[in-house]
């Protein structure tokens, strides 16, 4: 073989190894907290170690029996589903002008709106309660959803917007010269065809108002405590395995969330694909 | 523009429409009378504003100024849905999620047709463009020929005024796309349907057309029917655009009794001409198309004659191409049928030979030497 090809196959295999060993590292740096916590989760034994002792669900079972747990893990599902529900329909509507839109500024509205993926959570929740007890407002489920919507918009904004800019802007004035008008064209043309886009953003929403606790801590209040607070406030009085066993049902649920959108785009994919 | 050739109502009438973009003026004072059942073709280069026309028709876009009439209604401020014009675009928009069945039904059940007609009339049109059968498959289960016949199935279910194809070939390969061009020129005759068809192909334009109207930056230079288009441009560019042609700098030497005498490299030719008298010494261009000119060994003495050397000989298939050199600087391209050339002589490169002009009647002369210039000639 020559000198020359001996060198090319080397080279070839080198860089091989490189990616591959880059991205498995990557991916187990990722996963491996994660991974530790749903482990220890599993414990038989009084604390949170690694690797745990026995195994068991006594945890499992004990946040089954507190009363807290459970009425924050349903307000967090409430609220991350109410958020995600108004999100979704704000988030649709304001993707359509920022893609199609011809105006002045339409660039610095799309950074505008993208803000809150940029801006601290911390700030936000911060500026939310000034703002909330500015107006006079007392702090309730509502408010708790409204400001979760403040912070999860942009991921259907996002999502929503790249399947808009990938759709064939032909489709809608095919379907106008057919007949249908601004709202037909919409509702029979256009939103079936973000549906992928919807659900992932959607999905990803859902997610990051479940799990929040930076804003939640400034709006929830005594009364309106969310499953991330419930977590935090375990882990500051006694760290016992229960916490391990709440991350690992956040973490349960985060995946059946991306099961489930991956499901649904899937599903639409079939039939456009 | 020359208004259309019958006398009946028009069904789309184009008063002075422009359309601007910013600085940039795609659509420049644009008149255009379609008759009923008309095939009428946009014909230009890229980015000549043909699109932006069909918009303007259609109704995506307002147009800057002058009237869009259809049927002697005014359809300016109309809304694109409530015009019952028909578009077809070269990728077919197809409705990704919806069946061929749905598609076509699309514009029945937007005009909330009884379900019972609607089943009966996309089965008719799915026949009609031969494709019975599909009705159940998905836009992305179909060659792009069947594609592009659900999108004409679509739009002619809801029989619509006007017909609009954009570039509707431009994504198919040659042969199928000559298939097509006659399936929906016969198709369209069949309906009488009125038709504004667009493309920058202008084979396709001339097969398909009653009338070709050529667009340059934004204005219609001539809208004529294909073969005036082809035999009488009305202006350089026409003549440069459509087929190709020999455009020759040239001189006037005198008029006399309907002939204008012109020097062309050195030869004078006489050349039948209505044009009134013009002054001698005056520049021009003279266009003969390649098939209107011969070659032979023998110089003939009937006419007069240009001695050249063959420099390029192609075969082409049905036709033998041919450049010769004249002179220091002047190339002549000449075109000649095969069978022809076989009954007579292949020329070769190198060959030493006499071009003569077959027909001086279709020799066509313009003022100046630059494009935009126009006919000496009326049409
Ligand atoms: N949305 C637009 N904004 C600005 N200029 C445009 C727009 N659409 C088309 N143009 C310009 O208008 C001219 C005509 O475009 P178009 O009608 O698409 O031409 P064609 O269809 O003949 O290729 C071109 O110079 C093009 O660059
Ligand atoms: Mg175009």
């Amino acid at each position: 073989m020559p000198a020359g090809r001996l060198g090319g196959r080397v080279g070839h295999v080198t860089f091989w190894v490189a990616i591959w060993t880059l991205a498995l590292g990557g991916l187990l740096y990722l996963l491996l907290p994660t991974l530790i916590i749903v482990v220890a989760s599993f414990t038989a034994g009084e604390y949170i170690t690694f690797p745990p002792q026995g195994l068991s669900l006594r945890w499992f079972t004990r946040l089954m029996a507190l009363a807290e747990v459970r009425v924050s893990a349903w307000r967090s599902l409430i609220v991350a589903t109410a958020a995600t529900a108004v999100a979704v329909v704000l988030g649709v509507a304001a993707a359509f002008p920022l893609v199609r839109g011809r105006f002045a500024g339409r660039e610095a509205l799309n950074a505008f709106l993208m803000s809150p993926l940029i801006l601290p959570s911390l700030v936000y929740g911060l500026a939310a309660l000034m703002f909330v007890s500015a107006i006079g407002l007392p702090l309730s489920v509502p408010v708790l959803v409204l400001s979760h919507v403040a912070i999860i918009v942009p991921y259907v904004i996002r999502t929503t917007a790249a399947s808009l800019a990938l759709l064939d802007p032909h489709l809608e004035e095919a379907a106008r010269s057919l007949g249908a008008n601004a709202w037909k064209t919409f509702l029979r043309v256009i939103l079936p065809n973000l549906l992928p886009g919807i659900a992932t953003g959607a999905a990803f929403a859902f997610i990051s108002s479940f799990d929040n606790l930076t804003v939640s801590l400034f709006l929830a209040g005594p009364r309106v405590e969310t499953l991330p607070i419930r977590l935090f406030a375990m882990i500051n009085f006694d760290f016992d395995p229960a916490a391990a066993a709440i991350s690992a049902v956040l973490v349960l649920i985060t995946f059946a969330v991306v099961l489930l959108a991956h499901w649904a785009v899937g599903l639409t994919r079939v039939i456009r694909l | 523009m020359t208004p259309s050739p019958t006398n009946a109502r028009p069904d789309l009438r184009l008063v002075d429409v422009s359309r601007r973009y910013g600085p940039v003026t795609a659509v420049d004072r644009v008149s255009l009378d379609v008759a009923p059942g008309e095939f009428v073709t946009l014909l230009g280069p890229s980015g000549c504003g043909k699109t932006t026309l069909l918009k303007c028709i259609a109704g995506f876009l307002p147009p800057s100024e002058g009237q869009v009439v259809l049927r002697d209604e005014v359809m300016n401020d109309v809304l694109p849905h409530l015009r019952n014009i028909g578009i077809v675009f070269q990728h077919y928009a197809l409705f990704p999620h919806m069946t061929v069945a749905d598609n076509v039904a699309f514009g029945l059940r937007m005009r909330k047709r009884a379900r019972t007609a609607i089943a009966g009339r996309v089965q008719e049109m799915l026949r009609l463009v031969r494709l019975p059968g599909f009705a159940d498959r998905y836009p992305h289960q179909l060659s792009g020929g069947q594609q592009q016949r659900v999108a004409l199935a679509r739009v002619l279910a809801v029989e619509p005024v006007l017909l609009l194809l954009d570039e509707p070939f431009g994504a198919l390969d040659k042969k199928l796309r000559v298939e097509m061009q006659l399936e929906v020129k016969q198709l369209v005759a069949l309906l009488g349907m009125t038709t504004i068809f667009v493309t920058h192909d202008q084979e396709e334009a001339m097969r398909m057309s009653d009338r070709v109207a050529i667009m340059h930056a934004g204005r219609i230079v001539q809208c004529a029917a294909p073969e005036v288009i082809y035999d009488r441009p009305c202006d350089l560019f026409v003549a440069d655009f459509i087929g190709s042609s020999n455009l020759l700098d040239g001189r006037i030497r005198g008029t006399s009794a309907g002939r204008l005498r012109v020097e062309v490299a050195g030869v004078p030719l006489e050349v039948p001409c209505h044009a009134s008298v013009r002054p001698a010494g005056e520049d021009v261009v003279v266009m003969v198309r390649p098939e209107n000119l011969a070659l032979s060994e023998t110089w003939p003495s009937d006419r007069p004659a240009w001695a050249g050397v063959v420099s390029l000989a192609l075969h082409t298939g049905p036709v033998m191409e041919y450049e010769v050199v004249v002179g220091e600087t002047w190339r002549l391209r000449v075109s000649r049928p095969r069978m022809q050339v076989e009954s007579a002589r292949v020329w070769a490169k190198g060959d030493r030979v006499a071009v003569t002009v077959v027909d001086l009647k279709a020799v066509r002369i313009f003022h100046g030497d630059t494009a935009g210039a126009t006919s000496v000639r009326s049409l």
